[in-house]
């Protein structure tokens, strides 16, 4: 056995190896070379190593990447030899290449930069050594080597060089370019204030060209394809931003306000910003209530063409939805302000104290009833002393009447004048004239608290209603011939025809007329009903026998009245016979002298 | 004088016996503690855990590397005892020996742990050189036993072993107890030798076929003695001194044959051990050379 291990084909020089060196060191292979690695002074002796690593040496020296770390002095511990030309020289241990913590060579990978390959940024085109690769014992194909930590030795310069000599990570950070996450506005000198900051950034950053040497740069770098086909970049660095025109180069105004925009405007917003920014009380029109809602150009017009109203007036914007009537008799305007407020159009300032100072205060009921029930929508021809409104001159007054007022639109047209007197030039008459007669006005009767109290007196009549009358209901004297029991009982149709203070004007005769005494009607005198039915009861009387023609005396006396007065049939019923009755005794007895019939 | 003697011997197998029960520990041990990564296939190896410390230029493997070079440097004093007139004075070269032997067997297992069993180029012969002088190492024990000895070691001449037969012979016979039946016993014990004994064969035969006659005789020695008329008090007793007789008849029967064996032997095992321990130089100084001193450096 011995012999045979003497008789090995391995050469002689190579006896002394404990094994075969690894592909990468097989030229250091025999025992000639072991001194090149070992030292007797510390075996694998990095400082041999290095010899040949150079520039894993330089790195070390400048305390650069995973070998400057003091874990790491003895190469022997992670670079096994003598284990065969298979070998893996370079150990990442169970997780392998895949696996290895970045962080270690005091550059942890975060982001994107965690889900790239190796070979991705390990790569021969962005390798900067600084040397010849051989030279130093670098192989770029498989080097770990020779990559700067600054984002631009890998990567392309989007920018084309604008932020040349500036750190990328202070805008941008690992995990994708496009956020720039890092980058706040507010750190330039033109921090981006309302409106501005919602606003793409190529509306104020205009594209710029790139040069064909930057894109020739870009070309090997990472995103470097698509940047070399670019020929612009967006200009980031040098954008104009003194004057305002120099992004919003179209002026609304034409130039007609001046060149300060900031006098008027905020970044905000181009209308709330000169509603917040412009003071428009220095025109002496301080905005208030809802003119401070209102878009300027509603009363400015488009583009604020009309710098200033013409008169100052209400109308010079609102349209007189009293159209004039409350104009002053000098053919001013009316003051609006004395009824409206410009917190809005609605609710009006005018109440019922005001209207007290009209030629009709509002008691009664009257206080408590909406307007309208008074002032009701009337054509414009029936208002009396309406007119149309002048038509403004220009384009305010074309602009305020195509354009509704902003308050509600009136529903009525306001009574231009006090309304009559007369009751009835809002409330229908329900007596239909009935009380012309014996009523001048209304009020005569009724007041404004409610219709059903009435003070009325029916003695005005001159018939006055004694007790007999008092108790019997209006509508059974005043009836108008031919109404319903339901045109009787309707408050609103209250009908009161002229009746006659003749009895018989109301009353039923139920004597059938046998008291009738036409000639005296036809000689102006009385009938004679109050003769048996006298005032103020109308109640019958003691009739005093000897008034009539026949006096009753005697035995006359104690006859029941029915014994002289039957009832008789007539045509309209049963009726006492009054008259005519026989005077005569022997109309009544026979000769006997007792009662013959 | 006598009863000296024996005492330094009990003392001697004692404390030999014990070093080898505190070294095959020691070596069990060790092998147990770096078993996962000597069964390790040995492209693993240097992914281990134990890599580090037990390969050959490990903080272990250098010491065990250390603790068998030196066992096989300090057996060599046994060849100076051999041939240096004052140090016989140091013991018996029996016992020296004995030590010789101890260091001879855990030296090279010590080597094993330090190569972790693995072994190649100039060290593989080394190491193989070594195994080979350890083993014939043991065959020379072999040898050197049947070759009749003092008890000082030296081997008795002819006429020594002469007298040592008488005095069995003497002690069976007094076992024996009827003349007739001591001479029926010797009488088969010498049919025995010569009939198992063959002294007509080649040296490398001899060296094969000597272990088993050795056993062969011993074995037929007890048979024999079961067959004679032996109190059973003394039966033991006489089937020792009938393997004694047995084993000294045939030694007489080989001497010159073992003695010649014997030297060559020593021809064979010698050259070994040179070149082992020129390779091991060889190995030291590569390993120190190149910086794996261990404990030393």
């Amino acid at each position: 056995m011995t012999v045979a291990c003497m008789l090995t084909p391995e050469p002689a020089s190579a006896q002394l190896s404990p094994g075969p060196l690894s592909e990468a060191h097989a030229g250091l292979e025999g025992s000639r070379s072991c001194l090149a690695c070992h030292s007797g002074r510390r075996g694998v002796d990095p400082e041999l190593c290095l010899e040949c690593h150079g520039a894993l040496e330089a790195r070390i020296q400048a305390g650069q990447g995973l070998h400057a770390g003091s874990e790491f002095g003895a190469c022997e511990r992670c670079h096994i030899e003598h284990q065969g030309r298979d070998f893996e020289l370079v150990w990442w241990g169970d997780g392998g290449l895949d696996g290895f913590d970045h962080e270690r060579v005091g550059h942890r990978l975060d982001g994107a930069h965690a889900e790239a390959g190796c070979r991705d940024c390990h790569r021969p085109g962005l390798l900067s050594l600084a040397g010849d690769p051989s030279a130093l014992g670098v192989d770029p194909e498989s080097t770990f080597l020779g990559l700067d930590r600054s984002c631009s030795s890998c990567h392309a310069d989007p920018h084309a060089g604008q932020f040349a000599g500036r750190d990328c990570d202070a805008c941008h950070d690992s995990d994708g370019f496009e956020a720039a996450t890092g980058f706040s506005h507010s750190q330039t000198r033109f921090a981006l204030l309302g409106e501005h900051a919602d606003a793409p950034c190529g509306s104020c950053h205009p594209q710029a060209s790139r040069t064909a040497d930057d894109r020739a740069a870009a070309a090997t770098l990472v995103g470097g394809a698509e940047l070399a086909a670019s020929r612009s970049t967006t200009r980031y660095a040098g954008v104009d931003f003194a004057d305002c025109s120099s992004c919003h180069r179209e002026d609304p105004h034409q130039g007609r306000l001046g060149g300060r925009c900031a006098n008027c405007h905020q970044p905000s917003g181009w209308s709330d910003g000169a509603r917040s920014g412009f003071e428009h009380s220095r025109t002496g029109f301080d905005l208030r209530g809802a003119h401070r809602e209102v878009a300027c150009e509603s009363c400015h017009g488009d583009g604020l063409a009309l710098a200033r109203p013409p008169s100052g007036e209400c109308t010079d914007c609102h349209l007189d939805v009293h159209f004039g009537a409350w104009s002053r008799s000098d053919g001013a305007s009316a003051d609006c302000g004395g009824c409206h407020r410009e917190t809005g159009f609605t609710p009006s300032t005018y109440d019922v104290a005001a209207h007290a100072g009209s030629a009709f205060p509002l008691t009664g009921r009257h206080a408590a009833i909406a307007c309208e029930r008074c002032h009701v929508p009337v054509p414009l021809a029936q208002l009396a002393g309406a007119a149309e409104p002048a038509d403004p001159a220009g384009d305010l007054g074309a602009r305020r009447r195509a354009r509704p007022p902003h308050a509600p639109p009136p529903r009525f047209a306001p009574l231009t004048t006090p309304p009559s007197e007369s009751c009835t030039s809002c409330h229908t008459d329900p007596h239909r004239a009935s009380f012309a007669a014996v009523a001048e006005e209304c009020v005569d009767c009724h007041d404004t608290s409610s219709w059903s109290s009435v003070g009325f007196s029916h003695r005005a009549t001159g018939f006055l209603l004694e007790l007999g009358h008092r108790g019997v209901g209006c509508r059974d004297c005043h009836d108008v011939e031919g109404s319903s029991q339901d045109d009787r009982n309707a408050t609103v149709d209250l009908l009161f025809d002229v009746v006659s203070t003749e009895c018989a004007a109301c009353h039923v005769d139920p004597h059938g007329g046998q008291f009738a005494i036409p000639s005296a009607a036809e000689n102006g005198v009385a009938t004679t009903c109050e003769r048996c039915h006298p005032r103020p009861r109308f109640a019958p009387a003691e009739l005093d026998h000897d008034d009539a023609r026949f006096a009753l005396e005697g035995a006359h006396a104690a006859v029941a009245c029915a014994a002289c007065h039957p009832t008789v049939e007539t045509a309209t019923g049963p009726r006492v016979l009054y008259r005519p009755l026989p005077h005569e005794c022997s109309d009544c007895h026979d000769g006997g002298g007792e009662r013959l019939r | 004088m006598r009863s000296g003697g024996s005492r330094g011997g009990s003392a001697h197998r004692v404390a030999l016996a014990g070093a080898y029960l505190l070294l095959a520990a020691t070596w069990a041990a060790l092998a147990l503690h770096g078993a996962g990564y000597y069964l390790t296939d040995w492209g693993e190896r240097a992914r281990h855990p134990g890599y580090w410390d037990l390969k050959p230029g490990g903080r272990l493997g250098l010491l065990y590397g250390y603790i068998g070079a030196a066992m096989m440097t300090v057996l060599l004093v046994y060849s100076l005892r051999k041939r240096v007139k004052a140090l016989r004075r140091l013991g018996t070269l029996s016992k020296w020996l004995d030590w010789h032997i101890l260091l001879g067997v855990f030296g090279p297992l010590f080597v094993v742990l330090h190569s972790s069993l693995k072994v190649g180029g100039l060290v593989s012969i080394a190491f193989w050189s070594m195994l080979t002088v350890a083993l014939s190492g043991v065959f020379g024990r072999f040898l050197y036993l049947q070759i009749p000895r003092s008890r000082s070691g030296q081997a008795l001449s002819l006429d020594e072993i002469e007298q040592r037969r008488g005095e069995l012979e003497a002690e069976l016979r007094e076992n024996a107890g009827e003349p007739a039946e001591a001479e029926r016993w010797l009488a088969g014990l010498d049919d025995l030798v010569e009939r198992s004994v063959r002294r007509e064969v080649s040296l490398p035969r001899l060296a094969v076929s000597l272990p088993v006659q050795v056993v062969r005789s011993r074995l037929a020695a007890r048979r024999l003695t079961r067959s004679w008329d032996v109190a059973p008090v003394l039966r033991r007793r006489v089937a020792r001194l009938a393997v004694a007789q047995v084993a000294l008849r045939r030694r007489m029967l080989l001497l010159e044959r073992l003695q010649r064996l014997f030297f060559c032997w020593h021809v064979f095992h010698k050259p070994f051990a040179v070149i082992l321990y020129c390779l091991m130089v060889v190995h030291v100084a590569v390993a120190w050379a190149t910086g794996y001193r261990g404990p030393l450096g």
